[in-house]
């Protein structure tokens, strides 16, 4: 049993690596970004909900140390303080708030476009 | 196997960040020698700390991670809709696909906040019976059988629009499904008017708010819990539009439209347009459940400026959803010949009233050209409009539509009024047009 987990691993991180290998910002079948803590991520999200859900938003920190809080009323587990630091950080690193000269780098990030500016 | 091993968690990050990824990178490449050292590596990892196994094994990873990406899939039944998540799902359509005057099932947009129940899954009615309870006369349990024998028959085209279609278009960015322009249909539904089973229930006056109860579970199925719950004020619920549907476009509720009931509140946001009902509770006050307080489909009671912090007490339900209209033919980016006038067309819909009328612009807003538009085939079904745009040349054109409603407020030309949550976004629709 535990060699089929093993090698279920393995699998998973053969996966996510080779996106590694196509490009700069590679990314895992959700549009995260392939970082070594990609894996910690999907399985602490994406156990209740899609991964999706993550590439939708783009957060400050403070924001997404918010959004853990909530994910903790809405059932999920507690986790050690060094992995909850490794999943903020990939957070704020990856979907951090998006800025007017930093192109769409992601599928579901909108390019910092204003229809009408406002000029003094 | 018992191991003696026991790495503490920073050792386990530790292999996370460097080793364990490093090879996996080259697994493909290594020697089976060498490829059984690295299993072992993971093994000594895994077998060990209590925590990290853990992790791996309530979460669930391996079936969920290997899962190929249910983008590249579509979901069974909705392969054409642009797939925002698949738990819960959300999926919209795009422009083009929605140019039916009836929004056909496998072409309308879905939006779930939980799981889809079991029993949706399954179609299966026993022991499905509808609760209508609270400041009434009278408590009714309605089974199906009871439900459609006891009032009268309705069938209506109703539009049903997400109240954060658009949400994509506000900057600075906000949270929420990332919705463009696809939250919205109009399909046909069969049921009874929820006036009827209220009436039979016998409304009494102390009676505020009508609240749905539903048997959608939430992502990690917690028991007791209910992702959503909303409701319209009571004036709402006794509208004749508003409906209790079994039936959308012929066919019972597919599972992700709520199969057994659901009710239709057309022209309000589609959140409350509760979907696998179980209870309807008549209340005294304001309804109370999850995704009616805090934030949740309100939006400030003041007009805000983008990006400002709003105190949760200055935030105001949403009620009737603003005029709006789409383009569904042709395509953006579509090609065409100078000499040829295009036709251009598409729908348009109002939360409160009809559509008075649709204009359409090639010149960013100098001129306008009046569009024909037809009736409505009912209250609350959206309106076709349709219009042959001569170019005055070759080139680059954008082609827009306004429609007004009958106060005469029309869309607005920007994105309107940021608000925290990003609902409302009734931008007139562009699309670009390369004249050849």
């Amino acid at each position: 049993m535990r060699a089929i987990l093993l090698s279920c691993l393995g699998g998973v991180l053969a996966v996510i690596s080779v996106q590694g290998d196509e490009g700069s910002a590679a990314r895992t079948p959700w549009g995260l970004v392939a970082d070594p803590v990609a894996p910690l991520v999907v399985s602490t999200c994406g156990s209740c909900h899609s991964p999706y859900l993550i590439t939708h938003h783009h957060r400050d920190r403070d924001a997404w140390e918010k959004t853990l809080l909530k994910m903790q009323k809405n059932g999920m587990k507690a986790l050690p303080d060094s992995f909850q630091a490794k999943v903020l950080d990939y957070l704020v690193q990856y979907q951090g708030p998006l800025k007017e000269d930093r192109p769409s780098e992601s599928p579901w990030a909108q390019a910092a476009f204003h229809a009408n500016p406002l000029w003094e | 196997m018992q191991s003696t091993y026991a790495p503490s968690a920073d050792k386990i990050i530790g292999m996370v960040n460097g080793d364990w990824i490093s090879q996996a990178s080259q697994f493909r490449s290594m020697v089976p020698s060498r490829r059984r050292r690295f299993i072992a590596q993971l093994g000594v990892a895994l077998g060990a700390p209590v925590v990290f196994a853990d992790l791996l094994s309530q979460s669930g990873i391996f079936p969920r991670a290997l899962a190929q990406s249910a983008l590249e899939k579509g979901w069974p039944g909705k392969e054409e809709l642009r797939l925002l998540s698949d738990r819960p799902l959300n999926a919209e359509a795009y422009a083009t696909l929605l140019d039916d005057s009836i929004t056909p099932n496998h072409r309308h947009f879905v939006r779930n906040n939980g799981l889809i129940p079991d029993r949706a899954k399954e179609g299966n009615l026993s022991d499905w019976s509808l609760r209508v309870d609270g400041e009434v006369q009278k408590v009714l349990d309605l089974d199906m059988a009871a439900l459609k024998g006891s009032f009268k028959h309705v069938s209506s085209a109703l539009v049903i629009e997400c109240g954060g279609n658009g949400r994509a278009g506000f900057y600075p960015k906000v949270g929420g499904n990332p919705w463009t322009l696809g939250a919205v249909g109009c399909a046909r539904y069969t049921g009874v008017r929820l006036r009827d089973v209220l009436r039979e229930s016998g409304v009494r006056d102390s009676a505020v708010y009508l609240a749905y109860h539903a048997e959608d579970p939430t992502l990690n199925r917690e028991p007791g819990k209910a992702p959503i719950s909303r409701g319209v004020p009571i004036e709402k619920a006794l509208d004749p539009h508003t409906l209790l549907a079994w039936e959308m476009n012929g066919v019972p509720l597919p599972p992700e439209h709520g199969f057994p009931l659901r009710l239709i509140c057309p022209g309000w946001p589609g959140s409350t347009s509760g979907k696998w009902l179980k209870r309807l509770q008549v209340r005294d006050r304001v309804h109370d459940g999850p995704k009616m307080t805090g934030t949740s489909y309100r939006v400030p009671r003041h007009p805000v400026a983008p990006g400002e912090k709003v105190p949760e007490e200055d935030f105001e339900i949403i009620g009737a959803m603003p005029v709006k209209s789409l383009i569904t033919r042709p395509a953006h980016l579509f090609q065409t010949l100078k000499a040829e006038p295009l036709e251009v067309g598409g729908h348009a819909w109002c939360g409160e009233g009809k559509v008075r009328k649709v204009d359409v612009t090639i010149d960013y807003g100098s001129t306008w050209q009046r569009a024909k538009l037809q009736a409505p085939v009912n209250p609350y079904a959206w309106q076709s409009w349709h219009c042959a745009l001569q170019f005055p040349g070759k080139g680059y054109y954008e082609v827009w539509a306004r429609a007004t409603d009958e106060q005469g407020r029309h869309q607005p030309m920007v994105v309107p009024g940021w608000n925290p949550k990003g609902y409302l976004n009734n931008a007139m629709h562009r699309i670009a047009v390369r004249v050849i």
